[in-house]
């Protein structure tokens, strides 16, 4: 079929189209209604949730919703201590989008066990681990160390913008005692605190045979996609090392990433 | 003897980049023979495993055949001829079209004696590079963009910070809900799949095709499947090491749309006849557009408990799905335009006054000719908007990214000049297409 | 966050005829030291809320209006029209009053002040927009001439600094390593501190992208950018962020990070910023020039945007 034909085709199928529905938003609650049925707590939570689902996508048009976005994070807010956890969720992860002070507070107080129990503990770590400031370091570096699975990990995710936190992870990321997922979220997390450190540590994890072999493959994965890491690492010759590596292993991921590398560090 | 495939711009060891839409060539003797008399030859492509082809005219037309026969003189004189991909929509059996790799079709040159071809005088690799759906692409193809999207993420505080910037709160009044949605956002993806491109140049930006269900889309060896409210990817994809905000590495998604989600928003062909016929107008179009299917688009991923960057407009663009996302919204412009204008319509004419608004004094940026925020470097905190919110300051990342297959729209791209993207009023094209949207003179 | 509403606490305790609420707007106050840059910002709003409520204390204007000018925090926009109605300020406030509501016209919120007593239907609770709106119509039809002389009035002062003395290195974009005295060695120097990681697309972006402007018109000034955070600004993100905003870097164009004796930097030039547990919180918009006899002045920051007013000032230091 070429472009005539396929043309014709198409203005059959429109012509075809019955006639659009204009979006008039009739049948669509106000946001006023909503935010009433949101925080009504003798609401069943599903009829809650489902408002502040349609809340969320109204707000989307910030323009039409701005003569609500203050009453909006107000109530959001109050749902903060609600007693439904689900609800309470619902409404931390709206604001956690780009949470402000007294949101970050009730994360941390919740992660921390300083005050009530807000949210799982890995939705708030993970939440106040977006910040390219690290403004909750402190916290996130005491959990880095205290806590264990998928709460470490998004802990020290948290720890990636501050480069005082590059020895505590490249510790992790090359300590052999330690899971391998968390190795490499430790690594990841040390490609941003401290480029130059991540490329140290990655030449010499990626051309060891006996470390792991996800953590080899990751590394060299984020040396070859990462503009500041890849620059190190090529500046100290890392290229004319790596024909032996990728001859001397069976990983596609391993072998796929250093042939980006070279072609990449040219 | 043998003879040389030149393009404007392009050096004789570059890649040859090419869509629907024709693009000029010349072909000379490179070193001529020893008799005075020309040399005829037929130019013909040899296709890829798809099928896929090149087609050739001596004129710019959509109607190009599959050889082309030319006289070449013997002392080198060049030879102008056309040259672009063979348009073949998608179906069921051929879903995607165009080149798959890099260099997978070439232009042949064979001498022609009595009507019969002889011996080859040369070719030249090329590729039919145009933006496919997401779910057509081969394995290599979506490793290939998920490498390149990775790097352009990659280079930290940079580039890609830069995009995120550009799309950000205090841009929002500028670049939304207005005049220049469309023409902004295309500009934006350009500018976008050129820096892809320049390490890349093999890579197009896919389209997510939000009526239809993405089984191959969601998936953790492309865009991810939403974990808890965070999207976890396979080890061997490259947005493992995504970060959003340009730090910390993740991706939040909620887990509203899924591998066979149909996000009930308007469907392509609602879309299209949104403003149809010989007196379709941009304005019906486009404002309805962006508020549905784009909307929806956004905000279905946020379920109920989850939370999603891309379904709040100031933090979308740090969710790679965005700009997949956002080149099905502008895929949808460029079929309109098309299938209107066979109708009788001139959307894509930016002389035209319904290929745009034709609003007087509209704010800096969305008038016709206005050059558009952030690349042509202006300021636009003067601008109050009627609601009044006001523009944005001087934004980052510089001009628009340039490409070696064609000098449009320059750094400074205007409204205008997003309007008619395959050059078919006399202006130089963009250098991109979509798999089902034809070039058509 | 306890921290800073341990702080406000101590500011609402605080009495005595002596005391000076000035010191707690200062970015580098040791009351913001460790706080996160929201923290910074929800405290700076109320002691602009409290300055409001304490009308015999003095309010520094020049900050008052940068942070108006900058700010997106709605605690910061709010407390500073509250300040500005319990003033005697003229119509001068009007177009930056206009432009801050603008600012927050999508993204307005309740500051929510601490020692506010609880909404009523006969007092509701004010939104920041609403809270500058209303300081808008109290200014609009008053005298007090407009922006622009205000500005007019601003001049460089001394910086009480024996540059010589500082003995810091610098790295830059390429990682060439310099000092202080070398980089004053060609000529004068136009300084600008910011740092890649500022998300206020006011100040640092902006700050930038305005130097790499300027260059065009001041040919005989040495142009740099002195990150505020150069553990994170490495030479790599230096480049990309110089680059990304057009600066176009040379022998006398460049951006720095300094590698040894910051601090001493920092202190000598008295730079308003602070820190919280990782890096910057809060900063101004600051703008020193430099001369090679070791004579260091603070400009008015939005000299930025007029380069030939440096120039000119650069030359009178030249003659005079």
């Amino acid at each position: 079929m070429d472009a005539d034909d396929f043309g014709a085709k198409y203005l059959a199928a429109l012509a075809a189209q019955p006639s659009v529905p204009s979006d008039t938003g009739e049948g669509a609650d106000e946001p006023d209604v909503l935010m009433a049925t949101a925080q009504d707590a003798s609401r069943p939570v599903a009829e809650r949730l489902s408002a502040l689902q349609q809340l969320n996508a109204r707000a989307f048009n910030m323009i039409e919703f701005a003569p609500y976005a203050a009453r909006f994070d107000q109530m959001l807010k109050s749902l903060c201590t609600d007693k439904s956890a689900k609800v309470r969720l619902a409404a931390f992860q709206r604001l956690g989008l780009s949470p402000d002070a007294e949101t970050r507070r009730l994360l941390h107080d919740s992660l921390a066990g300083t005050g009530e129990k807000l949210v799982p503990d890995l939705v708030a770590a993970t939440l106040l681990g977006f910040d390219d400031h690290a403004s909750s370091r402190d916290l996130l570096a005491q959990l880095a160390g205290n806590s264990d699975g998928k709460l470490r990990r998004a802990a020290l995710r948290g720890l990636s913008g501050d480069p005082s936190m590059a020895g505590r992870l490249r510790a992790i990321a090359t300590d052999r005692t330690e899971l391998s997922k968390v190795r490499q979220t430790a690594a990841l997390a040390l490609k941003s605190a401290s480029a130059s450190d991540f490329a140290d540590m990655a030449q010499q994890l990626v051309a060891d045979p006996t470390e792991d072999s996800a953590l080899r493959a990751l590394t060299m994965s984020a040396l070859a996609h990462g503009g500041e890491v890849r620059a190190a690492a090529a500046a100290s010759g890392f290229s004319a090392r790596l024909d032996d590596v990728a001859a001397n292993t069976m990983s596609r991921s391993l072998k796929r990433s250093i042939k980006l590398f070279k072609q990449m560090a040219k | 003897m043998n003879v040389e495939i030149s393009f404007p711009g392009l050096s004789s060891t570059d890649g040859v980049y090419l869509t629907w839409r024709p693009i000029p060539a010349t072909i000379r003797l490179l070193e001529p023979s020893a008799s005075p008399n020309p040399v005829s030859v037929r130019i013909s492509s040899k296709p890829n495993n798809v099928g896929a082809r090149l087609a050739f005219a001596t004129t710019l037309t959509h109607r190009g055949t599959d050889t082309l026969d030319l006289v070449l003189a013997a002392d080198g004189t060049p030879v102008e001829l056309w040259v672009g991909g063979k348009f073949n929509p998608p179906d069921a059996q051929s879903p995607s079209p165009a080149s798959q790799a890099d260099g997978d079709i070439a232009i042949e040159v064979h001498e022609l004696l009595a009507g019969t071809i002889d011996r080859r005088l040369g070719g030249r690799p090329a590729m039919i590079r145009v933006r496919k759906n997401a779910e057509t692409l081969t394995d290599g193809e979506r490793d290939r963009f998920l490498s390149a999207m990775a790097v352009l993420n990659g280079r930290g505080t940079g580039k890609f910070v830069d995009f995120r910037d550009m799309h950000n709160a205090a841009a929002y009044p500028q670049i939304h809900t207005n005049m220049s949605f469309l023409p902004w956002h295309r500009a934006y993806l350009l500018d976008l799949e050129r820096e892809l491109q320049a390490d890349f140049p093999d890579v197009a930006l896919p389209y997510w095709h939000f009526d239809h269900p993405a089984p191959r889309l969601f998936q953790p060896s492309f865009m991810g499947v939403s974990v808890s409210g965070r999207v976890r990817f396979s080890d061997t994809n490259p947005l493992r090491n995504w970060a959003g905000p340009g730090t910390t590495a993740g991706v939040l998604r909620g887990n509203g749309v899924g591998p066979q989600t149909v996000i009930g928003a308007r469907t392509e062909l609602q879309c299209l006849a949104l403003s149809s016929g010989p007196n379709a107008n941009f304005q019906p179009f486009a404002v309805p557009l962006e508020g549905n299917p784009h909307g929806p688009a956004h905000t279905r991923h946020n379920g109920t408990s989850a939370t999603s960057w891309i379904g709040d407009p100031t933090t979308s663009q740090m969710d790679p799905l965005f700009y997949l996302l956002h080149n099905n919204v502008d895929r949808l412009w460029a079929k309109w335009q098309w299938l209107q204008s066979l109708a009788g319509a001139r959307l894509d004419d930016p002389a035209a006054p319904a290929s745009y608004s034709t609003a007087a004094n509209l704010h800096f940026g969305h008038n016709r000719n206005d050059t558009m925020w952030p690349w042509d470097g202006l300021s636009r905190t003067g601008t109050v908007f009627p609601d009044g919110s006001q523009g944005p300051p001087i934004g980052p990342g510089g001009g628009l990214a340039a490409s070696k297959m064609t000098t449009a729209p320059g750094p400074k791209p205007t409204v205008a000049s997003m309007i008619d993207y395959f050059g078919r009023h006399g202006g130089q094209p963009l250098a991109f297409a979509y798999d089902d949207v034809p070039f058509v003179v | 966050m306890d921290r800073a509403i341990s702080a406000l606490a101590r500011l609402e305790a605080a009495t005595g005829a002596t005391f000076d609420a000035r010191r707690w707007l200062e970015e580098d106050s040791p009351e913001y030291a460790g706080l996160a840059a929201d923290e910074a910002d929800w405290l700076r709003g109320h002691v602009y809320a409290w300055l409001a409520r304490h009308p015999a204390q003095a309010v520094p204007l020049a900050r008052l209006r940068e942070d108006l000018q900058t700010s997106s925090s709605p605690q910061v926009l709010a407390g500073i029209a509250r300040c500005l109605r319990h003033m005697a300020v003229g119509a001068d406030w009007l177009t930056d009053l206009h432009t801050s509501a603008g600012r927050m016209a999508l993204t307005d919120r309740y500051p929510a002040f601490r020692f506010d007593p609880p909404a009523t239907c006969c007092a509701p609770a004010l939104t920041c927009r609403e809270e500058l709106e209303k300081t808008i119509d109290a200014l609009t039809g008053l005298p007090g001439g407009d922006l622009a002389s205000a500005e007019a009035r601003d001049q460089p002062s001394l910086v009480h600094v024996e540059i010589a003395d500082i003995a810091a290195h610098f790295e830059d974009q390429d990682a060439s390593l310099t000092t202080m005295m070398a980089l004053l060695s060609p000529g004068p120097a136009l300084i600008v501190p910011f740092y890649t990681r500022c998300m206020n697309p006011l100040k640092c972006s902006l700050a930038i992208t305005r130097l790499g402007q300027a260059a065009r018109l001041l040919p005989d000034i040495s142009l740099y950018g002195l990150s505020y955070d150069p553990a994170w600004d490495t030479p790599y993100r230096l480049r990309s962020y110089g680059a990304d905003r057009d600066f176009d870097f040379g022998p006398r164009a460049r951006l720095l990070r300094g590698t040894q004796g910051w601090e001493d930097v920092a202190a000598a030039l008295g730079l308003r910023v602070g820190y919280g547990a990782a890096t910057v919180n809060s900063h101004a918009r600051e703008l020193f020039l430099m001369t090679p006899d070791g004579r260091c002045w603070t400009l008015p920051s939005h000299w930025l945007a007029q380069p030939e007013t440096i120039r000119n000032f650069s030359l009178d230091l030249t003659l005079g």
